[in-house]
């Protein structure tokens, strides 16, 4: 049964629109995902789908279940290609579901599928058959199918006192496999007042194009868990509601794949609550000295992130109340106190100038080093001797850039740390961390332009104290400087870089494909848009696989063999 | 004794954690067959790994032990290595800027070797020591003989594949002294000094494991 569920969920990769499936997700679900068959059949074929192994596997399984048919492609499993397919979750007090929505292309091929010994429980009901399984229940007819598998809450079952025993395990089991089964008919007749499809917010989250979407109606799905951990009674559900974990209200996202990029774009929705904390908190630029010291022929990946410091630590007690008093509503008062004094004894101001809240760190290369060890010589008498020997290592070279407007202070610090053996000083506004704090590495620091450098090379210390270092951006000046965070790798580049004498032959192949295949990756996060923070990240690869979707199916491959 | 020592929970951890690792058993024997023995674990040429590796919880699946941990292994081991009958004199140095580890002590006789490897094992293999001993010197022959009931290829074979690699450049060496001339060894891989009273046997973790030699030797001195 297992090995038919997985063999359902990987053909909803190709399975097609259809608004009348859609229909059929009752507006009270948490969490929706679609896959559009269509959208993915216009980037690769039927026929190369089924060649891949894990494909092959697949149908080998599907064919291991029943004597009587020939499975030979994913189109013998009986479901239509040319149409959307949709999971989607439902969650209540007493029980939760996860459900499949899928078209039939020839429904005696899906029926062909079943094990013999899962026919035995099929049972007609006018044009619709039902297998009730116990737990999960699968309904079809000659155009849809659904299968919806149902978990009761364990809070509801202690709390009607059904659960006392083993004749009321049986019981509780016996009304989990009918309440399934009454719940699985609702939604296939389409005996709903409401559905997914009126809800605007769901609407709006689908991308045209996207292979997949997802949306999650995180505040409930959040409530959910948590009554589901138990803690329902524990905590005061109405609060968390109202605020939603985290101020998040919605998550939404969409699967690309274009010729030579792959995509994932992600929206949250920040509750109304909090809208203006992380306005303030992520209003943030990063300070442009830090273009300065950037040079994107120096860098194999970064990571940048800005945030405003003084508004974080000024809003951290609220956010801290709501997050807290709201998990333990009858220590509400206490909790607002402490914060209360926590936002007095600190000074957002003075330490946000310590730490703007700015930083970047920037993987510069990856080098052949000399690395000194200790090995044996013997004399003539076999009398052993240490000897120090040497051998090439690779290490990374890389650069960190923090934001701090106190740098009198840190200067004093870097001085006391010189008096206590921390630093050594360089002579030339530079310091070397003692190397025995920071081995294998050699670490240089210094602070300039209202920036704290730390740095593995002391070529490039010396460049950023001196004025001489590269200021070179290309495209990474607006994605630095447009949004919260941003991360980058240059794939090739990097992969060009790793030591294959390190590798077996398995991780060689990865290897090479990777670097054949992958050209950069990056992923970047905006500041608060109206209520939304956008997500996106990018895979680049170049167009000689076809197209993205066939880039990622391959590596797979790679990996799979 | 080295396989004991792999065997030693944070010892062998580290010996995972190593592309390369040395094992140096130096032997001093006296005429009365007592004498001195050292066994050295040098992960220097990995330090830098191993630098990088302790300083995360764990690796692998396998959790890293701290240098805490580590220490009071070692506290463990010369512990019972001091406890057993015939053994003296026990000392250890711990070196963790170079990763070398060495534990040396002074015997009565070669039993004693062959109890301390036995305190570190299980009953099943504490019997098979018995039988199969790994130090013997038979004074009427003046034959001293080194063996091991371990099948260290089969041992291999059970190991995971990714933790392999490990035994790519390691090499185990033994060296043993004596103050009687040595006539002949067995091991035809072994080395006589010139002045005939040592002998050296240096086996890359390669070749033991394809069997294509082995730590075991005998070696003849003179009457």
């Amino acid at each position: 049964m297992k090995k038919f569920i997985l063999a359902i969920t990987i053909c909803t990769s190709f399975i097609g629109v259809s608004q009348n499936l859609e229909n059929k997700i009752p507006g009270n679900a948490k969490a929706v995902i679609s896959i559009n068959g269509e959208r993915l059949l216009e980037l690769i074929s039927m026929e190369e789908f089924d060649n891949y192994s894990f494909v092959q596997e697949l149908i080998k399984e599907a064919g291991r279940s029943n004597d009587d048919s020939v499975i030979a492609s994913i189109k013998d499993f009986g479901f239509n290609i040319n149409s959307k397919a949709y999971y989607f979750y439902q969650a209540n007090d007493s029980i939760y579901y996860h459900n499949l929505l899928i078209k039939l292309s020839d429904k005696n091929k899906f029926e062909n599928l079943l094990p013999a010994s899962s026919k035995e429980k099929i049972v007609q009901k006018g044009s619709t058959k039902v297998m009730n399984q116990g737990k999960s229940v699968i309904i079809w007819n000659d155009n849809i199918l659904l299968l919806s598998s149902g978990e009761k809450s364990r809070n509801y079952v202690y709390d009607n006192e059904v659960y006392n025993g083993s004749k009321e395990d049986y019981a509780v089991r016996n009304s989990e496999n009918t309440w399934t089964e009454m719940h699985a008919m609702d939604i296939f007749n389409g005996n709903r007042t409401q559905s997914i499809a009126t809800n605007k917010n769901y609407l709006a989250s689908k991308g045209k194009e996207a292979v997949a979407s997802a949306w999650i109606s995180y505040s409930e799905l959040v409530n959910a868990a948590i009554s589901k951990a138990n803690l329902m009674r524990m905590m005061n559900i109405t609060l968390l509601s109202k605020s939603g974990m985290y101020g998040i209200e919605n998550l939404s996202g969409n699967l690309y794949f274009d010729n030579e990029v792959a995509r994932m774009t992600t929206k949250i929705e920040i509750s109304p609550a909090w809208q203006k904390m992380f306005k303030k908190i992520y209003n943030s630029k990063i300070d442009k000295n830090f273009f300065n010291y950037f040079d994107q022929n120096d860098v194999l990946a970064y990571a940048s992130f800005t945030v405003d410091m003084q508004s974080l630590l000024e809003e951290y007690p609220a956010m801290a109340g709501s997050i807290y008093g709201g998990m333990a509503p009858e220590t509400k008062q206490e909790t607002a106190v402490a914060v209360e004094f926590l936002s007095l004894l600190i000074d957002e101001q003075a330490i946000s100038e310590l730490i703007t809240g700015d930083m970047l760190f920037i993987l510069n290369d990856i080098s052949e080093k000399e690395v000194e060890y200790t090995s044996y010589e013997y004399d003539s008498d076999y009398n052993r001797k240490d000897t120090i020997k040497t051998k090439k290592e690779v290490l990374p070279e890389f650069t960190i850039m923090i934001g701090s407007k106190k740098e009198k202070l840190l200067n004093k610090l870097a001085r006391l740390g010189v008096k206590h053996k921390v630093f050594e000083y360089q002579n030339a506004n530079y310091y070397k961390l003692e190397t025995n704090y920071t081995k294998p590495f050699n670490l240089f620091t210094g602070v300039k332009d209202d920036i704290v450098f730390i740095t593995t090379t002391e070529e490039r210390m010396k460049s950023i104290i001196s004025n001489t270092a590269n200021s070179n951006l290309g495209k990474h000046r607006k994605l630095i400087a447009n949004n919260v965070s941003t991360f980058f790798i240059n794939g090739k580049l990097l992969m060009s870089k790793l030591p294959e004498d390190e590798m077996n032959r398995k991780e060689k192949g990865y290897l090479n494909f990777a670097k054949e295949n992958f050209s950069d990756a990056y992923f970047n996060t905006s500041k608060l848009k109206g209520n939304k923070i956008l997500s996106e990240l990018t895979i680049n690869s170049p167009e000689k696989q076809g197209n993205s979707l066939k880039f990622i199916l391959n590596f797979m491959e790679v990996l799979a063999n | 004794m080295y396989k004991k020592l792999i065997k030693f929970g944070s010892f062998g951890f580290l010996l995972l954690l190593t592309n390369c690792f040395e094992i140096v058993e130096e032997v001093s024997f006296n005429r009365d067959g007592s004498g001195h023995v050292t066994l050295s674990l040098n992960l220097s040429r990995s330090k830098t790994k191993l630098n990088s590796i302790l300083r995360l919880d764990s690796i692998n699946n396998y959790e890293v032990p701290s240098e805490i941990d580590i220490r009071k292994h070692f506290k463990e081991i010369t512990s019972t290595v001091e406890n057993t009958n015939g053994i003296s004199n026990v000392t250890n140095s711990l070196n963790f800027n170079e990763y070398i580890f060495s534990i040396s002590c002074d015997f009565n006789d070669v039993d004693a070797l062959n109890t301390v490897i036995s305190n570190f094992s299980t009953k099943e293999e504490a019997l098979l020591i018995k039988k199969q001993k790994h130090f013997s010197f038979d004074k009427t022959q003046n034959t001293f003989t080194r063996n091991y009931h371990y099948d260290i290829s089969r041992a291999f074979q059970k190991t995971r594949m990714e933790d392999r690699k490990v035994f790519e450049t390691a090499s185990i060496t033994t060296i043993y002294r004596f103050e009687t001339p040595i006539l002949s060894s067995k091991n035809s891989t072994a080395k006589i000094a010139p002045s005939k009273k040592a002998i050296m046997l240096r086996v890359n973790a390669q070749e033991l494991i394809t069997n294509q030699n082995s730590m075991k030797n005998q070696i003849k001195l003179q009457n």
